[in-house]
């Protein structure tokens, strides 16, 4: 106790320069919590965006080495109506950790409006499926400006007639319709997709102009369609799927579900892979856009942690130095080296956590403002604003200040550890304290 | 014997020059003696004293502790010797400004796990009283006069009950007739106590009154 007594006041002795320290530690706390709050945010609104709005699932199974071959050669690596069968009979088995399950087919072709043509890149969902995943709470609560309010409200129109499809405000512009489409007669809302069978040979569907969703991509804004699964095998000519996505009812079981699956998938003898939303090909955008997000804040994180280690190991060096007749008087009395780093470790130990309080009631604070502001903005690449939103977590904000803490004590055992070191008559004729 | 210094040699390097502050010291202390150690400013007294208190290290020789030869021990030995066996008063008194007078006191048994919390209160007062300065306990240093204060570093020298008390010019820093006080104060710690005292001081008047005077010069005694 009288370590913690001796530490505490000997924080009292230069206040001016604690409080400095302690808002070096805290500033720098509050940053970290900053930047984790927004990775955060960023990372469950890129979760809920892939795994729902990008149809992606938690889990996705796929033909081999059908993520990239399948564009080129889709007969080859569809998964055929007998191996859906077959899949659909191991899904059963772990329906306790299924929320739902959904079959997606995509493909290239042309959207005619009698008139004009343009290339789109479709995306065929069950109609059952879209509703649901595009209702979600986790879209609902972390990604509400990706979709438009809209889309998600007519998102069951596709039960209702399977042959709408869904197109973007750009290609509505390109084909010469513009939303909204019931201001459009029936014959006007018509239009052709055509495309090339999975067997060659030219095809073509009518289909009704009924919704306008948005990628929240710039770059796919111009092809994107929408369209149920029914209509886009109808256009292929087939009754397989590229895969089958698997949204989990608890996410944290991604690892044990996907292990579960490749077991009894192999034990069924079905030349399927299973992938997670977050692997490098499946998920190259979530995976990409998180990394580039990592390695920004990492840059930030390495200037916060440089700056608060500067700040610590001055201050203690300041303090040692002020303190070195001290230091040898207590090693003269008996005082062992570790003694003296537990001292001045306890001094930074109750700095810090004074000063990661302080940090946190900051931090908590500017995140409700922020949040409280709507501030709205285009991060480069993306269709339409996205809301700033900051949320912090309360694990994260113990392992920031855990980590706060080793950089502290890492801190203070550089500065301290000459000094415990010297020779103990050096320390007691030096002219501080 | 309480201090058995043998074949002592310090050689200090001050940039390319070589200072040799001991050559060849011995010397023996009996339990009880108190004893001054005189010589010129340089002459070793200070280095002998550092080396017999466990603070430095010699380059050769032996300094042997209440029978234990310290020369081969670790840092934490050292340490340990330097709490139970040894007592330091200081020139400039050396106290904790942070720490009360009690506290200061008590420092030394902080680190003491065999003795307990009431037994460290009762040592202390004990200390504070062989002083006089038991009604100081809760005064802080910055409040005290030159005279207290050093009396506060002989209480925290005594509280360990040391069977050496070393102090390095312990009046240096105090007018005539407190310095009289503090050895008057030291002398009857000795017969009260029965600690061996080793002492460095230039004040004659002061050096008179020990029963052992040890002069030393040049590194060796004469």
């Amino acid at each position: 106790m009288w370590s913690w007594i001796l530490a505490y006041r000997n924080l009292g002795r230069n206040k001016r320069r604690s409080l400095a320290t302690g808002l070096a530690i805290g500033a720098g706390f509050v940053g970290l919590l900053l930047i984790s709050a927004y990775l955060y945010r960023a990372q469950l609104a890129l979760q809920a965006s892939t795994v729902y709005l990008n149809n992606k699932g938690h889990l996705a199974l796929f033909k081999k080495d059908s993520i990239f071959e399948f564009t080129y050669r889709p007969s080859r690596y569809i998964i055929t109506l007998d191996e859906q069968n077959k899949i659909a009979e191991i899904l059963k088995d772990l329906d306790a950790d299924i929320e739902f399950t959904g079959r997606y087919l995509t493909g290239t072709g042309l959207i005619n409006n009698q008139t004009k043509s343009t290339p789109f890149i479709a995306t065929a969902v069950e109609p059952e499926v879209y509703n649901r995943t595009l209702n979600h709470s986790e879209v609902n609560t972390w990604t509400p400006d990706w979709v438009f309010p809209e889309t998600v409200a007519h998102a069951g129109k596709f039960i209702e007639n399977p042959k709408l499809v869904s197109i973007t405000e750009s290609m509505a512009i390109l084909i010469g319709k513009e939303p909204p489409f019931s201001k459009y007669n029936e014959d006007e809302r018509n239009i052709q997709l055509i495309g090339k069978t999975f067997y060659g040979d030219l095809n073509a569907v009518d289909s009704e102009l009924g919704l306008r969703h948005t990628t929240g991509m710039a770059l796919a804004e111009d092809t994107s369609l929408v369209v149920s699964l029914s209509q886009l095998q109808a256009l292929y000519a087939t009754d397989g799927i590229q895969y089958w996505a698997i949204f989990l009812k608890d996410a944290s079981n991604i690892k044990r579900v996907q292990k579960e699956l490749q077991k009894k998938i192999k034990e069924k003898n079905i030349n399927i892979d299973v992938y997670p939303y977050y692997d490098d090909e499946w998920g190259a955008y979530y995976v990409g856009s998180l990394g580039f997000l990592f390695v920004i804040a990492c840059f930030f994180v390495v200037l916060i942690c440089g700056a608060v280690v500067l700040s610590v190991v001055n201050t203690t060096t300041l303090g040692i130095f002020e303190r070195h007749k001290e230091i040898g008087t207590l090693r003269a009395t008996g005082f062992p080296p570790r003694a003296i780093y537990s001292l001045f470790w306890k001094e930074n130990l109750i700095l810090s956590l004074i000063a990661l309080s302080a940090g946190y009631i900051c931090a908590e604070w500017i995140a409700s403002a922020v949040n409280a502001a709507n501030i709205k903005f285009q991060p480069p690449g993306t269709q339409g604003d996205i809301r700033f939103v900051l949320i912090t977590k309360i694990q994260i904000t113990l392992a920031l200040g855990f980590i706060v803490l080793l950089i502290n004590f890492i801190s203070t055992m550089i500065a301290v550890r000459r000094t415990t070191k010297a020779n103990i008559v050096n320390l007691l004729s030096a002219s501080g304290g | 014997m309480i201090v058995e210094v043998k074949n002592l040699y310090k050689t200090y390097e001050l940039g390319e020059t070589k200072i040799e502050a001991l050559r060849g010291l011995n010397l023996s202390l009996a339990a009880g003696e108190f004893t001054a150690l005189i010589g010129a400013s340089g002459s070793g007294k200070s280095t002998l004293l550092n080396l017999i208190g466990c603070l430095d290290r010699p380059d050769q020789g032996e300094v042997v502790i209440a029978g234990q030869n310290t020369s081969t021990l670790t840092e934490d030995q050292l340490s340990e010797i330097r709490n139970l066996r040894i007592g330091y008063i200081f020139q400039a008194f050396n106290l904790v400004p942070v720490l009360s007078v009690f506290e200061n006191v008590e420092l030394p048994l902080v680190l003491r796990a065999d003795v307990t919390p009431a037994q460290r209160k009762e040592r202390v007062l004990r200390a504070l009283d062989d002083v006089g300065l038991s009604t100081f306990v809760n005064h802080w240093p910055n409040k005290l006069s030159g005279g207290q204060r050093q009396r506060v570093a002989i209480a925290r020298a005594l509280v360990t009950e040391p069977s050496l008390i070393l102090a390095d010019e312990p009046t240096a820093n105090l007018d005539s007739k407190t310095a009289h006080m503090i050895i008057d104060l030291l002398l009857e710690m000795n017969k009260k106590r029965n600690v061996t005292f080793l002492f460095c001081s230039h004040d004659e008047k002061l050096i008179n009154r020990v029963q052992k005077i040890i002069r030393i010069s040049d590194g060796k005694l004469i």
